[in-house]
């Protein structure tokens, strides 16, 4: 294979990795998940500079790989710090339990709104009768109490 | 001229500002008191200070001299890789001095900031980012670019981990740190762009590169590419439009002192490194930089002066100005990036450097201000708790009041220079159609931000309205310490002299843009021949 | 036996002699109290036999985190290695650098870079980060 067929391979794989970094970042929203997704990011722009170096044959590419190993191993010290503080402090990895801050008039959030209960109907439980099976309540699949 | 040494010696600030702070943050873990370690944080400023006026002002020649040769240390092909990372221009030495400046003032700022135990990675950190300002300056080398403006964001997560301990301050590092290594992910993916095309981490080769391609990627496709993904990357250390929308939930957050931190450090940091990555990558080549240039001072501006507008927490009222400012000096950038063959562009760009350094010292001083007056448990977050202050603590009301106007334009204030230096260049650039640039566009650029400051005057004479002339509600507790209250007056007086006096801070900031026009020649290295060994290496400017 | 294998050889004999001389003085003067933990086959801390879905210590945290820095810092010591001795890295440098040829700026260097981590690992132990707690 000749060295611009490499080439684009290796650049392929690494905009793979790249784009599928970007679009886990922006749908997942476990913290630990989008952490490792920028990760994913570092790793194809890691590779696509060692194929340049290698193409151009120029080791400037590969001194940028060792810095961004390290820098993204400084950010992953730190990263999980914050993660284990955030688990601690909100009780769950899910990112959009973080919103306290936002401009004042906007509303919060929310995965799917609980359906408003209907007051006026008085629906007192009823016991079922022994041997039946008792229906399942609908709404609790709708709601999503963790992720 | 030995390179190692040599090397070693012009980054002396540098590595005495870094060997400082781990000296800091290790020994509070041994003796944790605040004193102590604040005092040996200004000497460290000090002596960082001292080594570099050891240093003297530009290494390279000024351009009345052009066409001779200039050595700028070894120039082999590998050894060029250690002596060529760093340049000391104009440029560099200008913006490590204003590093010095703003780490003795945020040294200052922060002398009561943070839990006792906890100080000397407060103070160390601070130090640590502007050693990353510092190294980002004056890189000419991608790599150590990289490096410098993560040395800036590293130690900014750790600042922001050191906030008040609350949800809010837990919330606002959240999302910095994740939006943060996003951008700098981006950028590195353009940086790889930039190296593919060219083959060099060396930025002067790069533009060599792109004005003669060397091979078929030299200027097309991919460089382009690359070009748009630092300049998003860095749009985030910026704050500027497309990456503008996390500045008020995190200034919100966190204490005033980091946010003095983020809305100034980033700043200088990213500013610098467009200089650097699109000035000298220069420009005849490719008009669409410019155009993508002026949208986004265009969008930045509006964009955040509009929804400042509508604020009623000063913090976040704050942050909407700050990506304002972004926008203003994206003006000046624009110009430079159009007209660089002439003295406009020149012109742009220094406008660009006042402008940072006044917009700067202000936001330094409004912040320290709300520092000071904040109480022990909680920041200052409407701009209602601020009524009646004028009364009650007229001096740093005072100083608050001043620094409001010079960020509005006011003029007998420094940021009504700032302001005009840029409007001049923009319409100066509208003027000059004959080099084939499309004026029209300079001009809407001016009649927009025209607009918009009329916009912010709005916003910022609100808060001086509440601070004079309403009547407080509630007391307040000032806990903020002494060192905040100095650094807000010392601002208000700094820029209350700048505006009375402009001539020196104007000469300087155009000195220290004129290494980057010398007659537009790349920095051509050319190898010495091998085998004579001790040679050091010729750098030729045609 | 020629001049070139006695490095080796002495190497293989001191290599074969650490081992053996620790294993056996421990075996020898080490005080013997055995007890149910001890005669677990060692797997840091953890009983080895259990669910693979079971949650394990936090205090593994603090170590994963001061580990992964320190991993990563190793990772330098490979290019300096390779270019000190190397015609075209260090060794061209301190030729092209005059009166400064002396081998001990290469060692010098990492040394200090050395001292870099070593504070780190020092702020370490000094906050506690290694006590286990």
């Amino acid at each position: 294979m000749s060295d611009t067929a490499i080439l684009q391979n290796h650049l392929f794989v690494g905009a793979v990795l790249f784009a599928l970094g970007l679009i886990g970042f922006l749908v997942r929203r476990n913290v630990i998940v989008m952490f490792l997704c920028v990760e994913l990011m570092l790793q194809g722009v890691a590779l696509s500079l060692v194929s340049w170096s290698r193409y151009h044959g120029d080791w400037g590419g590969q001194m940028l790989v060792i810095f961004i190993i390290t820098v993204a191993a400084c950010e992953a010290a730190l990263g999980l710090a914050l993660v284990w503080i955030m688990a601690q402090r909100g009780g769950s990895l899910d990112i959009a339990i973080w919103q306290t801050l936002r401009e004042r008039d906007q509303a919060p959030y929310t995965d799917r709104e609980v359906p408003e209960e209907d007051r006026s109907v008085e629906d007192w439980p009823q016991l079922t009768p022994a041997g039946v099976e008792p229906v399942h309540p609908r709404e609790e699949d709708m709601y999503r109490s963790h992720v | 001229m030995p390179t190692s040494l040599d090397m070693l010696f012009r980054m002396t600030p540098e590595i005495l500002l870094i060997v400082g702070a781990v000296w800091i943050i290790v020994g509070n873990a041994f003796a944790p008191q605040r004193a102590g370690w604040w005092v040996m944080a200004l000497a460290t400023v000090a002596m960082a200070g001292w080594a570099l006026a050891q240093q003297g002002m530009p290494v390279v020649p000024a351009p009345s001299t052009g066409g001779e040769s200039v050595h700028v240390g070894s120039a082999d092909a590998d050894s060029v890789v250690v002596a060529g990372l760093a340049i000391h221009d104009e440029l560099a030495q200008a913006i490590r001095w204003f590093a010095i400046v703003l780490a003795f003032l945020l040294v200052v700022m922060a002398s009561r900031a943070g839990a006792e135990s906890l100080f000397g990675e407060q103070l160390g950190s601070i130090l640590l980012i502007l050693a990353g300002i510092m190294i980002a300056a004056s890189a000419t080398n991608l790599v150590l670019l990289f490096l410098g403006l993560e040395l800036v964001s590293i130690p900014t997560y750790i600042l922001l981990f050191l906030g008040r301990a609350n949800r809010q301050s837990l919330e606002a590092t959240a999302k910095y740190f994740l939006l943060s290594i996003l951008a700098s992910a981006v950028m590195l993916y353009g940086f790889s762009f930039l190296y593919g095309s060219t083959g060099s981490m060396d930025l002067s080769r790069i533009s060599a590169n792109v004005r003669e391609p060397a091979s078929p990627l030299g200027a097309g496709g991919i460089w382009t590419m690359g070009m748009v993904l630092v300049l998003l990357g860095l749009s985030f250390k910026l704050g500027s439009f497309p990456a503008h929308f996390y500045a008020p939930d995190v200034y919100e957050g966190t204490t005033s002192v980091n946010a003095a931190l983020l809305a100034v450090a980033p700043k200088v940091a990213g500013i610098v490194a467009l200089v650097r990555l699109f000035l000298m990558n220069s420009m005849e080549v490719h008009p669409f930089l410019w155009h993508m240039f002026l949208l986004l001072a265009l969008a930045t501006m509006t964009i955040g002066n509009v929804c400042a507008l509508w604020q009623n927490n000063i913090r976040r009222l704050l942050a909407y100005s700050s990506i304002a400012h972004a926008g203003y000096m994206l003006i000046g950038l624009a110009v430079a990036l159009a007209m660089w063959k002439t003295s406009t562009g020149l012109q742009g760009a220094s406008a660009t450097l006042f402008y940072l350094v006044v917009y700067a010292i202000a936001v330094l001083g409004t912040f320290a201000g709300l520092a000071y007056l904040a109480s022990a448990r909680d920041e200052i977050q409407d701009v209602e708790q601020l009524a009646g202050m004028g009364r009650s603590y007229p001096v740093v009301a005072g100083a608050l009041g001043l620094l409001m106007f010079s960020l509005s334009g006011i003029p007998p204030l420094a940021g009504f220079w700032g302001k005009l230096g840029l409007f001049a260049s923009a319409v100066e650039a509208a003027g000059v159609s004959a080099a084939g640039v499309r004026s029209p566009w300079f001009l809407v650029l001016v009649v927009g931000g025209a607009l918009n400051a009329a916009i912010a005057a709005a916003y910022y004479l609100r808060i001086v309205r509440t601070l004079f002339f309403r009547s407080g509600t509630q007391q307040l507790a000032p806990e903020g310490g002494s060192g905040a209250r100095n650094v807000a007056v010392f601002a208000a007086l700094l820029t209350l002299a700048v505006g009375i006096l402009p001539g020196p801070l104007l000469v300087a900031t155009r000195n220290a843009t004129c290494g980057l026009n010398r007659d537009r020649a790349p920095l051509m290295v050319t190898a010495a021949p091998v085998s004579s060994g001790h040679q050091d290496s010729i750098v030729t400017r045609p | 036996m020629d001049s070139a294998g006695l490095p080796i050889f002495l190497f293989a004999l001191i290599a074969l002699a650490v081992p053996v001389g620790m294993i056996g003085l421990g075996a020898l003067i080490g005080p013997h109290r055995a007890t149910a933990v001890k005669r677990m086959p060692y797997e840091s801390g953890m009983d080895p036999i259990h669910d693979a879905r079971r949650r394990f210590d936090v205090r593994f945290h603090l170590m994963a985190i001061a580990f992964l820095v320190f991993d990563v810092e190793l990772l330098f010591l490979y290019p300096w290695a390779v270019a000190s001795r190397h015609p075209e890295g260090i060794d061209r440098i301190l030729q092209v650098s005059q009166g400064l040829g002396e081998r001990g700026w290469v060692l010098g260097g990492v040394l200090v870079f050395l001292a870099l981590v070593a504070a780190g690992l020092v702020y370490e132990w000094r906050r506690g980060v290694l006590r286990w707690r």
